[in-house]
């Protein structure tokens, strides 16, 4: 079985988009609970390949082919994950703001927190504030990502925050947000909890607020 | 000295009468807030030309787009001369319209018209070029055409502005690098950069000599300097490889700027984004300078000037995330009088915001502009 895990981790920084369903689908024949599958086939992957981006080893194309693969793997398990009660470590909605319609940063904030056993709604681009409210209460979601790349978009942001104090969710939820136009004084300003310079780096916050 | 002297002169990497200032575009709302608005707006033509011509109104759209191109980047030349500026670049952009909510480019991506404050703004979204295959059977962008188009238009603007404001030509959003990568979607780039290299040199390499015949037209038509305009990196580095950077980008940036050069001209990159690591590269590269220098994305002053400020013409580093959106007049003037101390002295240093964007005031470019005026006049001594 720990070869099985070995090849899926593999097939993640060796980029076997082809290969990741056949490995998966042998390590469940073999008896390999779903997320078992993900703890020790995908999420080490998924933190290998972010480990080669913090140093250089992977740039952008290495960390979105990698990225391709988990969201295949995902796929092929998902259905399977959604009969498995507490399988993810917890719920994450994944948002470009309203104002923005920047998707690869927030692309590969998805595909890695569910390469790390994380659920995560993402509701694509331009995304308006009642949007994310509505995910948020239907999902019971606790952690909230948020991109922008473009300065006006902050409206966006205000007008999400806003949304979420109004409908008595600010306090029940973690905001992270990430992007060219985001820093830690963007977080301060706004209103926001967490600033993630790279995709790798939100997944580490997430990955924190689960586990405190 | 005039604005182009004084442009040239720094860009020659020796000092002007004083710091230039220059930006690479304005939005139209600023232009609007600088000029008026004008009569009709961009919405209210588009649904004019609807109403005339139900059935081809998008075919009757595009034959008029270069028209009202030339009238936003004259707008833009004249706003921003009235702002001060000494330097704005100007470059057409050939789009189709698909119906009225979409342009195509003959790169094959697919914009979305945004409205902005009732100017139509336009948004890349997805490119079409999903294969190498689709590649081949493209119709692809004609160079001779692109820059008829690109002499006209920027013959037009010349004639009206050489002397208020000097200008500057770019390949805004057509970028050897951005129209590549867009053109196919981030996905797909990264898997043909990873396994087919040679699909995305010859990419590289078809659009440098677009590139290469719209620098030799906009020097027909009077410019002296051109932009390569396209992001290479983001906070945490470039996107590619720097090895492939030197294996594919720089013959492509190399053939670019000899052009520029051999034409008696200049030619300056832009980039957002960290390129901390890679400033050889775009010295070897011959560009003249660089533009952006976002202190955001963690681009530091000192350490570039120290760098390779003897070989690069330094422009940008007023941030526009908030200096140039919120700040106060008092922020605006710190921050530029900072950045003439880190990098005025010797010449080689240009003032200008980092990018351009919708939420930019024009009252703070005025300030910036009067800020480098009242901090940089020459002599400048390192560190103020």
């Amino acid at each position: 079985m720990a070869d099985q895990f070995e090849l899926i981790k593999k097939s993640i920084i060796e980029f076997e988009t082809d290969k990741i369903e056949d490995y998966i689908k042998k390590a469940l024949k073999s008896g390999a609970a779903p997320t078992e599958i993900i703890e020790k086939g995908i999420r080490p992957g998924a933190e290998l390949a972010g480990e080669k981006f913090d140093k250089n080893e992977f740039y952008l194309p290495e960390l979105v082919m990698a990225g391709e693969v988990i969201k295949k793997g995902i796929t092929v398990l998902e259905p399977l994950l959604i009969k498995e009660k507490s399988a993810y470590k917890g719920t994450v909605i994944a948002a470009t703001v309203q104002g923005d319609l920047h998707d690869i940063g927030k692309d590969l904030v998805s595909v890695m927190l569910k390469g790390n056993g994380f659920k995560v709604i993402d509701l694509g681009v331009d995304v308006p504030p009642e949007k994310v409210v509505k995910a948020v209460k239907e999902n019971n979601a606790k952690i909230i990502c948020l991109s922008i790349l473009l300065t006006p978009a902050y409206d966006g942001l205000s007008a999400t925050i806003k949304a979420l104090e109004e409908n008595g969710l600010r306090k029940k939820v973690k905001i992270v947000l990430g992007g060219a136009a985001v820093s830690s004084e963007t977080v301060k300003r706004y209103g926001a909890d967490y600033y993630g310079r790279d995709a790798n780096e939100a997944v580490e916050i997430c990955k924190r607020l689960v586990s405190a | 000295m005039d604005s182009r002297e004084r442009v040239l002169t720094a860009l020659e990497i020796k000092e002007p009468d004083r710091v230039p200032t220059h930006v690479i575009a304005l939005d139209a709302n600023n232009v609007d807030k600088v000029l008026g608005k004008p009569e009709i707006n961009d919405f209210q033509l588009i649904e004019a030309i609807k109403q005339q011509y139900p059935d081809n109104y998008a075919e009757k759209l595009t034959e008029g787009l270069a028209a009202l191109e030339t009238e936003i980047f004259s707008r833009m030349a004249e706003a921003s001369w009235k702002l001060g500026f000494d330097a704005i670049q100007v470059g057409i952009i050939p789009y189709t319209f698909r119906n009225d909510k979409e342009f195509i480019d003959p790169w094959g991506r697919i914009w979305e018209i945004r409205n902005n404050e009732g100017n139509a703004f336009p948004f890349y979204r997805e490119g079409l070029i999903t294969s190498p295959e689709v590649w081949e059977e493209w119709n692809k962008p004609d160079a001779e055409k692109l820059a008829e188009e690109m002499h006209e238009f920027t013959s037009q603007i010349y004639k009206k502005y050489n002397d208020k404001i000097f200008l500057i030509g770019v390949d805004d959003f057509i970028g050897i690098f951005e129209s590549t990568w867009q053109s196919m979607g981030i996905v797909e780039f990264s898997r043909q950069i990873m396994k087919n290299p040679s699909y995305i040199k010859e990419r590289f390499e078809f659009q440098t000599n677009i590139i290469c015949e719209l620098i030799k037209a906009s020097f027909d038509a009077g410019l002296e300097v051109w932009t390569e305009s396209g992001d290479l990196a983001w906070k945490s580095g470039t996107f590619m490889r720097p090895e492939d950077m030197r294996k594919y980008l720089l013959p492509c940036y190399k053939r670019m700027t000899k052009i520029a050069h051999d034409l008696g001209g200049k030619c300056i990159l832009h980039s957002d984004g960290n390129l901390m690591g890679v400033l050889d590269f775009i010295v070897d590269a011959g560009f003249d300078g660089l533009h952006s220098l976002d202190p955001m994305a963690g681009m530091d002053l000192a350490k570039i000037k120290q760098q390779v400020g003897d070989k690069l013409c330094l422009l940008g580093n007023i941030d526009v995330s908030y200096t140039l959106s919120r700040g106060s007049q008092k922020e605006v003037e710190a921050a530029v009088k900072k950045a003439i101390q880190i990098a005025g002295s010797g010449g080689g240093f240009i003032v200008s915001p980092t990018n351009i964007h919708p939420a930019v005031k024009p009252e703070n470019l005025r300030w910036m502009v009067e800020a480098t005026k009242k901090y940089g006049a020459y002599p400048i001594k390192r560190g103020g």
